[in-house]
């Protein structure tokens, strides 16, 4: 998370009179507002590295929110599991220095962890491309956008290597497996009976060929769906499972 | 993230996902309301709400017009639905987004089974008598020529022209004809670009959407010979995948299903798919005919797993 909000407060946010500079120098001034430790982008209160520049206003301490508590369970593992998930849903931006969790205190991300893969991301197709890949490593699905190449100008970068930014999001995989198997009671299903010494196969449920797996061009529209009411959309109820939409929006 | 990142955002799309994700997060809580109170209530109201709040402030932008209708229709609002695409077509006639307006409404109609109401907006936009027949259909033909050529090629308003054109040859002639048509316009497309994968995903839903309305009668054959070739072009398309299961319903031939599932007929088939691919088709095992296979699948995954594992460290 610490990563993409550095990448993008260095590429879409980037103060207007540092924008000719070199990437290190321009690192160099990102540093000072991350260790501004103010709200950084996707963050409540954002309001963008360039603004942070111009008007150098000191924010209140920003609390990050953490898991208020470990439920009484015996069993460590399920400790431990309720403990990871919980911090997927509260605990998905790093925190800062002075509310510093004490769970887990490597929470809080240094500038210098998140510098080295740092790029110069220019061109609008990169800026857009970074943009959904962010959206992607939320949780949501962005169909086609693993089969877009829009990096080649980056010859020597960790981000070019693979579209790495790509590997950090579901790449086409569903939010909630377990849709993709049919539900057990079907198991048990009779499939066929008999009549006066014929057998008879029963009538087996029509399910529709659009499934829970979308993956199509980016040139598609995220209002068109397969059906006259734009059903089978690339987002619908059960395709944000699991996805705090709230950091999203 | 949406509401932070809009002022750098210089796509349309990024509007158009900001709504739906709305739509999708509201039609959860519906749900749930819905099934609690057992009564009627409308989808992705605040989406709605929201739409409307927009259109306030700018009633003459075609373009969250055209979104505020997509959202009309996901609610299942036929009558909101048809007054939104009638009054929105004639708010701003130079609007770079009219085209995309209006194919969205003719398609609506025709799938609706208001093929003379499609028809009508569908002269309207071309600015020549409704009838379409005679010298008025070459007029229109002409006159769609001549907006395709204002438009940048590829551009959304040019494959907006490419789904006008088929609605216009469909109108007038036959289905026959307009996929003729279709067919040529789409050769001059770059094949596997985006905009031909979008029009070619469009032809097929298309094909099958005027099957499923009322009074089109579409050979079968069409939809499948279409299908297939689509699904050659892009494998990982899984509305094209849909399409093909669609068009495989009731033909009691679950061979060619599972000669498409099967690796052991295309022994490459897994190192060209992709992650998508491969869930679809463990879903794909389990949507119709017979018992589902766990170890099928359960052996499809392992031998992706292995597969994928392998080619990534050739790669690296």
């Amino acid at each position: 998370m610490a990563l993409f909000q550095a990448q993008i407060e260095l590429s879409h946010f980037c103060p207007p009179s540092l924008a000719g500079l070199s990437l290190a120098s321009r690192l160099d001034h990102l540093e000072e507002f991350w260790d501004a430790e103010v709200p950084r982008v996707g963050e409540d209160g954002a309001k963008g590295w360039c603004t942070w520049h111009t008007e150098r206003k000191a924010v209140e301490e920003h609390f990050m929110h953490q898991p208020s508590g470990v439920p009484s369970i015996d069993d460590p593992y399920q400790q431990w599991c309720f403990l990871e998930k919980a911090l997927d849903q509260v605990g998905v931006f790093p925190s800062r220095s002075f509310n510093e969790d004490e769970i887990d205190p490597y929470s809080t991300i240094l500038f210098s962890d998140v510098r080295p893969f740092l790029s110069d991301v220019r061109t609008d197709a990169a800026k857009e491309y970074l943009r959904l890949a962010f959206i992607s490593f939320l949780g949501m699905n962005i169909p086609g956008i693993s089969e877009t190449r829009v990096l080649e100008e980056f010859s020597d970068n960790y981000l070019n290597f693979e579209n790495g930014w790509m590997h950090s999001g579901r790449g086409g995989w569903v939010a909630n497996p377990s849709i993709l198997f049919p539900p057990s009671s079907e198991d048990r299903l009779v499939t066929w009976e008999s009549h006066s010494g014929v057998t008879i196969a029963l009538e087996t449920p029509k399910r529709s060929g659009f499934g829970p797996v979308k993956e199509w061009t980016t040139a598609r529209s995220y209002l068109e769906g397969s059906g006259i009411a734009c059903e089978g959309r690339a987002w619908e109820a059960a395709d944000v499972t699991g996805v705090d939409a709230s950091v999203v929006r | 993230m949406f509401h932070q990142l809009a002022p750098s955002a210089i796509s349309d799309r990024w509007q158009e996902m900001s709504v739906s994700l709305d739509a999708a997060t509201d039609i959860k809580l519906w749900v749930i309301v819905l099934c609690v109170l057992e009564s009627y209530l409308s989808y992705a109201l605040r989406a709605i709400k929201e739409s409307k709040q927009r259109l306030e402030q700018e009633r003459g932008s075609v373009k969250l017009w055209r979104i505020h209708a997509s959202l009309e229709r996901y609610r299942g609002k036929r009558s909101e639905t048809s007054k939104v695409y009638d009054m929105a077509v004639s708010i701003d006639p130079q609007s770079s987004s009219l085209p995309l307006l209006t194919a969205d409404a003719v398609e609506y109609y025709w799938f609706s089974g208001e093929e003379p109401k499609g028809r009508q907006l569908l002269a309207q936009f071309l600015g020549v008598n409704p009838s379409l027949g005679g010298i008025n259909l070459l007029r229109a033909k002409k006159e769609l020529d001549s907006r395709v050529s204002m438009y940048e090629v590829f551009s959304s308003q040019w494959e907006a022209c490419f789904r006008l054109r088929f609605f216009l040859e469909l109108g007038s002639g036959t289905l026959q004809d307009a996929l003729r048509i279709a067919d040529l316009e789409l050769s001059s497309v770059p094949a596997a670009s985006s905009v031909h994968e979008s029009l070619t995903t469009w032809l097929c839903l298309t094909l099958f959407n005027l099957a499923q309305s009322k009074g089109m009668i579409i050979p079968p054959a069409i939809l499948a010979e279409h299908t297939s070739f689509a699904m050659k072009q892009y494998p990982n398309n899984t509305i094209i995948l849909g399409l093909f299961l669609e068009s495989e319903r009731g033909q009691g031939i679950w061979g060619r299903v599972r000669g498409l599932l099967d690796e052991t007929e295309n022994p490459t088939l897994i190192l060209s798919q992709s992650i998508s691919r491969i869930a679809w088709e463990v879903w794909a095992e389990g949507w119709s005919h017979g018992p589902w296979q766990s170890e099928r699948v359960r052996a499809k995954l392992e031998k992706a797993t292995g597969t994928r594992q392998a080619a990534l460290s050739t790669a690296k």
